[in-house]
């Protein structure tokens, strides 16, 4: 862990990225207090980083490591139920319940893994999310220990840490807040260490990883493995704020989506599309089910969930936090281009002309500029595209 | 014996549906490399479709049934022009771009679910057609399967002969075996895929329609479908048709004679105890290989 944080911080400009990161977390701590309105939106938009944890893991596993799962809901389920049983059958306290939550979670991880990793791309997408749906008939079989249908509640416990039970909205949100900020500061140091650099590695070239040596399943079923834990402790936190498990809400072709949906949304090549994914998508989602929403026409609140997902995967199918950073990109250059008064027509510079990483901050704002600057070049592209109908494959 | 005939003989007919509704998420997938989670919405689409025409508007049942076919291939086509279409245009690996068409798929999803809600509203509807029923040495087939069976086998030799015998089934395999080949020998392969996507839609209606008679109808009755039909098309090998069409098959018989010697509530553990055995065994599915979408 040392070396994952010596990583993270020996990034050049760490310094400004963490002040940053402390800034945004700061104010995103303070919203309840001058922001968001009624009890339901804080309430919603705890939830929003409770599913922030699960968006997160599914980055590391589906974006970083590219094995787009859509079963990591089994994950999730784990930890929400480890967390029910413990509370309703064994009575061991919460923090035995997520020590559960994990173990069952790596195990789970592993067993998973051993099957579905003999498949990749679309097949381990389809397996994996046929495996979260068995688990939810599992959940509704063995009633006995699960209760079933009906779902188990939390028996009320004092409030205090040692129950991990909080009387008051606000105590939730800081409590969930610092959690999330935990798991993403985990995260993002896991993506920047050499586990993050091989995981890379295996989603861009697995012919070439293999070549060089690597071992390619031990690395997915790593993958796996932290997604795994990240979410479990998502399931967990989820059963200990809203006091209710039931097997469609663990298990269900609804969350088994959500989790990829929104970092998909968010953009899945960073830990941050995982973030904004949740935070935009997830207060919507709660108000489309609320009572709040109940006045308007029934399935409203989700058309417009559905229409914004389209919308923006229409604009640019790399994801939210794609299309800002790419607008950003587009209003800088061309705001320095009016500020200079001048297109520029010299030769590109040695830094500009340096190979891009495909998805990387600089790819915007080098493509933006490049546009500007050799159009013809640009017109090029446009007409192998024309002629080929293809788009030249990043592969 | 009787029972196991009668199970089987059911198990047959509602594979022929199940069969219908997967092998277009297969041919969808096989030509366009599009996984179609709205798979199980276009077969609600169908089901509201035969609401909408036969029981509110009496129009002839066999009058309808060409209607719901050709309104969902229309439907098909324009989700392909007005959204997928679009992706292929950005710069990202194929996997991605699978990811990104996924969620949108998803997001058609939610939104087909939510819209025949908002207008239809959640009661669940019956339609009374083909109520009629054969008995056979004892054995009862209900004319809706009976007719059910007679239609997806037609829609299947048809299939077959454009795939087989036509200019433009030729040109849908040549896309399906090098698009940038095929597409600098003249083929227009944005209209191949988008005639793909509209016909794996229009088999979803069709299926749909048919399901109608037989299946209650409520907005979130495509669900159910859309597991099946992955199921399905991963033990058929993606994006192979005939593979899809006989697993089709297989999973309906695995599903009557579960609910039919286990237990009615449990007939889903069946196809998903199938499911999970093959896995252990071919992970590629039974008739799948690796390159499967060559298999047209």
């Amino acid at each position: 862990m040392t070396t994952l944080l010596a990583n993270l911080t020996s990034h050049k400009q760490s310094f400004t990225k963490s002040v940053a990161i402390v800034g945004l977390v700061g104010l995103a701590a303070s919203l309840p207090w001058w922001l968001l309105p009624s009890g339901f939106w804080v309430s919603a938009v705890t939830t929003s980083y409770i599913f922030g944890i699960a968006a997160v893991a599914w980055v590391l596993i589906g974006g970083i490591a590219g094995q787009a799962t859509f079963g990591n809901s089994v994950f999730f389920g784990i930890g929400a139920y480890s967390a029910a049983i413990a509370d309703q059958h064994l009575h061991i306290g919460p923090y035995g319940g997520l020590g559960i939550a994990i173990g069952i979670g790596i195990i789970a991880s592993l067993l998973i893994g051993t099957i579905s990793f003999r498949t990749v791309g679309v097949y381990f997408a389809l397996i994996t999310f046929t495996t979260s749906l068995v688990f939810e008939l599992f959940a509704n079989y063995f009633a006995s220990l699960t209760s079933g249908a009906i779902g188990i509640s939390e028996t009320s416990a004092p409030a205090g840490l040692s129950n991990f039970n909080f009387t008051s909205a606000d105590t939730w949100y800081l409590v969930t807040i610092a959690i999330f900020a935990l798991v993403t500061i985990a995260a993002l140091a896991i993506s920047k260490s050499w586990t993050g650099t091989v995981w890379r590695a295996l989603r861009d070239a697995e012919d070439a990883a293999t070549a060089c040596g690597l071992y390619v399943r031990w690395l997915k079923n790593g993958a796996l493995l932290w997604s795994a834990v990240f979410t479990a402790l998502a399931g967990w936190l989820y059963f200990q704020f809203l006091g209710f498990i039931d097997p469609s809400s663990a298990f269900g072709l609804t969350v088994a989506t959500l989790i990829p949906v929104m970092a998909l949304f968010g953009g899945s090549r960073r830990i941050a599309g995982g973030v904004v994914g949740a935070i935009v998508l997830i207060p919507l989602e709660q108000f489309a089910g609320s009572t709040q929403a109940a006045s308007l026409p029934s399935g409203l609140g989700l058309i417009i969930f559905a229409t914004i997902v389209i919308i923006i995967l229409w604009i640019d199918p790399r994801g939210l936090v794609n299309l800002v950073l790419r607008g950003v990109g587009y209003v800088t250059v061309h705001a320095r281009q009016i500020l200079q008064g001048t297109t520029r027509t010299e030769e590109p510079t040695k830094e500009e002309n340096r190979m891009t990483v495909p998805g990387s901050k600089n790819e915007t704002i080098y493509k933006a500029n490049t546009r500007a600057k050799f159009p013809v070049e640009n017109d090029r592209a446009k007409i192998i595209e024309t002629v080929t109908g293809e788009t030249d494959e990043l592969r | 014996m009787r029972e196991l005939v009668d199970t089987l003989v059911t198990g047959i007919l509602i594979g022929a549906v199940f069969s219908l509704f997967s092998c277009g998420l297969t041919i969808i997938f096989g030509i366009t490399r599009v996984v179609n989670f709205a798979q199980g919405d276009f077969i609600t689409v169908g089901m509201y479709g035969i609401v909408l025409l036969y029981s509110l508007l009496h129009i002839p049942f066999y009058a309808s049934l060409p209607i719901v076919l050709v309104a969902s291939f229309a439907i098909g086509l324009i989700v392909y022009r007005a959204i997928i279409s679009r992706t292929y245009r950005f710069r990202q690996t194929s996997a991605e771009r699978e990811q990104s068409q996924m969620v949108i798929t998803l997001g058609i999803s939610i939104l087909i679910t939510n819209i025949i809600l908002a207008i239809a509203g959640p009661n669940p509807r019956s339609v009374n057609a083909l109520t009629g029923r054969v008995l056979a040495d004892g054995i009862v087939l209900p004319d809706s399967q009976l007719v059910a069976f007679g239609i997806v086998i037609v829609i299947f030799a048809l299939l077959f002969i454009a795939i087989k015998f036509t200019r433009f089934g030729r040109a849908i395999a040549a896309t399906v075996d090098d698009r940038q080949m095929a597409s600098a020998f003249g083929v227009n392969t944005e209209r191949v895929f988008a005639i793909a996507f509209g016909t794996g839609i229009a088999m979803a209606g069709l299926a749909g329609a048919i399901l109608s008679t037989y299946y209650t109808v409520t907005p979130t009755a495509g669900e159910d479908f859309l597991i099946v039909a992955f199921i399905v098309v991963i033990m058929g090998g993606l994006g192979n048709v005939p593979g899809t069409i006989i697993s089709g098959f297989v999973a309906a018989i695995v599903e009557s004679v579960t609910a039919s010697y286990v237990s009615l509530q449990l007939e889903d553990i069946g196809i998903y105890a199938l499911f999970i055995v093959i896995l252990m065994i071919r992970p590629q599915g039974l008739f799948g290989v690796h390159a499967a979408a060559d298999s047209l």
